[in-house]
């Protein structure tokens, strides 16, 4: 994970160097004065060796020091800090609603293979996993807000303004969550212990429930972690849907703007969470399969 | 390389041959379409803007009364022509890194996995949105975009199926005989790469529309007036109240073509891996 994050720091770093142009002069202007520019760069440390200027770009990353943003003016990590509760709100609240839906939903298909419930449920959660998220957001504000008038549209004003954003991050979750469920449980199903708590006269339902579902989590917990992360990314177009000033938002608005500083800051900030999660899962595994933790 | 057996199982599921039709259908479309729709993806007709769905304009017209219809179908051309072009440099340049990592191995493995291990570690959108931030928005920077985000998955694939055979007994001794570096990746990695290569591309081109037609919507990608669906989208977002067509055409092209990819994606896997 460390390799992977110093990578990540790395392929940031390089990206103000990559671009064409020279960093200094395009964050004071082209009418700057040659000593203005020079003074920047002093500033910056660009007048550096490339490994030193990296050295204080990680150092400073660590800090939390993030620079200050061309457009603003003021520190980029403020910027960060002020979006970044509203991202994570809707992402873990996707998360939640996503992962407890899908689970439901995969149980249930999985008890009622080949049945109406299970086919319903299948062509749903497909037909939700090929759409692309942003056009689901459109269609759910065109129909429960201008439509039906429940809903508001665009801004967080109100806790109800979150419900649209959440429910289309959900969807994408709920699909690929109820899928890999549905799968998982009736794996198990096959299994001889399966056999055996039937045999013992426990009802269908408990056995689903107690025997089935706690056998099934592994490969379910593995997708939830994956479309954690995903969902983090995710917001950076459901943010530009629902007018939401999130983390994605920043960072669409700061390329659009070429303010490089908040552009690195994101990006960083977005790829240490999404790994951080993606190990936070390979520990939640280990306590869920003893297997995993001896191996 | 599709087995006979492979074959026949894919022609009797009937998803998989929906879907083969319903991408042979927009293909098509993309390909003639253009030169059939009735009017021009940039035609003005300010007297008639924000029209409904009419004989004359099947899916309405747009704020400044361009027809939805056609630009629905000159669009198809961009969506599935920049994926299409992006996966296929994602394709070369990944087999080509998984075959050269996996054939050397060593340092060279190391190296190469750990910089796609950094890539894979960025979220899809993230990491497009990054090349763009370097780039800059447009056609050309979209393709590139996409096809930074495609290598990195082609060459874990390769390399996976190629360090599957390098130790077999036909490379052992096509090595004996004296074979080169470059007659044993060629004649005997390669092909055996194919199947999982091709499964690959598929799904691949369905995230490369996703995570094109993102960029799109965006702002990020291909930029108006040029009727990119992601484009398209963004522009239906702002009309949503006026006309909601415009709102739901692009995306209904979208999820079909991503949804068919994935049909037929999972359809070929079942094909070649039995």
């Amino acid at each position: 994970m460390l390799v992977v994050l110093f990578g990540i720091s790395l392929l940031v770093f390089s990206m103000i160097h990559v671009m064409p142009g020279d960093p200094a002069l395009l964050a004071a202007g082209m009418e700057a004065s040659p000593e203005v520019v020079e003074r920047l760069r002093k500033e910056w440390g660009l007048d550096q060796p490339l490994p030193a200027q990296f050295l204080r770009f990680l150092s400073n990353a660590v800090r939390g020091e993030l620079g200050t943003s061309l457009r603003t003016r003021s520190p980029v990590a403020e910027e960060i800090a002020e979006r970044l509760p509203r991202t994570v709100t809707v992402a873990v609240a996707a998360a939640i609603v996503g992962t407890l839906g899908g689970i439901a939903a995969g149980v249930v298909a999985a008890a009622f293979r080949g049945r109406f419930g299970d086919r319903f449920i299948g062509a749903l959660s497909l037909v939700l996993v090929s759409m692309p998220s942003y056009w689901l957001g459109l269609m759910l504000m065109l129909v429960f807000s201008l439509g039906l008038g429940l809903l508001p549209s665009i801004g967080i004003a109100t806790p109800a303004h979150y419900v649209l954003p959440v429910a289309t991050l959900a969807a994408v979750s709920f699909g690929m969550i109820a899928r890999t469920t549905r799968q998982a449980v009736l794996d198990v199903m096959e299994r001889d212990y399966i056999d055996a708590a039937f045999a013992r006269g426990l009802g269908r339902m408990a056995v689903l429930t107690r025997h089935a579902l706690g056998n099934a989590l592994l490969p379910i917990t593995s997708v939830v972690g994956l479309r954690f992360g995903n969902l983090l990314a995710g917001t950076v177009l459901v943010e530009s849907v629902f007018a939401v000033p999130g983390l994605g938002r920043l960072m669409v608005d700061a390329v659009l703007a070429r303010d490089f500083p908040v552009i690195q800051g994101a990006i960083l900030v977005v790829a240490s969470l999404f790994v951080l999660v993606n190990t936070a899962t390979d520990v939640v595994y280990a306590f869920v399969d003893p297997r995993v933790r001896i191996a | 390389m599709i087995r006979r057996r492979g074959l026949r199982r894919f022609l009797r599921s009937k998803l998989a041959l929906a879907s083969a039709g319903v991408l042979a259908g927009f293909f098509a479309t993309a390909l003639f379409g253009p030169a059939l729709s009735p009017f021009g993806p940039l035609e003005q007709d300010l007297e008639n803007n924000y029209a409904p769905p009419s004989a004359r304009h099947l899916l309405g017209t747009d704020d400044l009364g361009r027809d939805t219809f056609s630009r629905l179908v000159h669009g198809a051309r961009f969506s599935l022509g920049i994926s299409g072009i992006a996966v296929s440099i994602g394709l070369v340049v990944g087999t080509f890194l998984g075959l050269v990592a996996a054939h050397h191995g060593g340092a060279v493995d190391a190296a190469i996995m750990r910089a796609m291990d950094v890539l894979l570690a960025l979220p899809g959108i993230v990491l497009a949105i990054a090349v763009v931030a370097l780039l800059g928005p447009g056609l050309t920077n979209t393709i590139a975009a996409v096809s930074v985000f495609s290598i990195p998955t082609f060459a874990r694939v390769v390399r996976s199926a190629a360090l599957a055979v390098r130790e077999l007994e036909f490379v052992t001794a096509c090595r004996a005989l004296g074979g080169s570096d470059f007659r044993v990746i060629v004649f005997h990695l390669l092909p055996n790469c194919s199947s999982p290569v091709v499964v690959q591309t598929s799904l691949m081109l369905a995230s490369a529309i996703l995570i094109a037609s993102g960029l799109s919507f965006l702002g990020l990608g291909v930029q108006p007036p040029y009727p990119e669906w992601g484009a398209m989208l963004a522009k239906g977002r702002e009309l949503i109240r006026v006309t909601p067509v415009g709102a739901v055409a692009p995306g209904v092209a979208i999820t079909l073509v991503v949804a068919s990819l994935g049909f037929f994606g999972d359809a070929l896997k079942e094909a070649l891996e039995p």
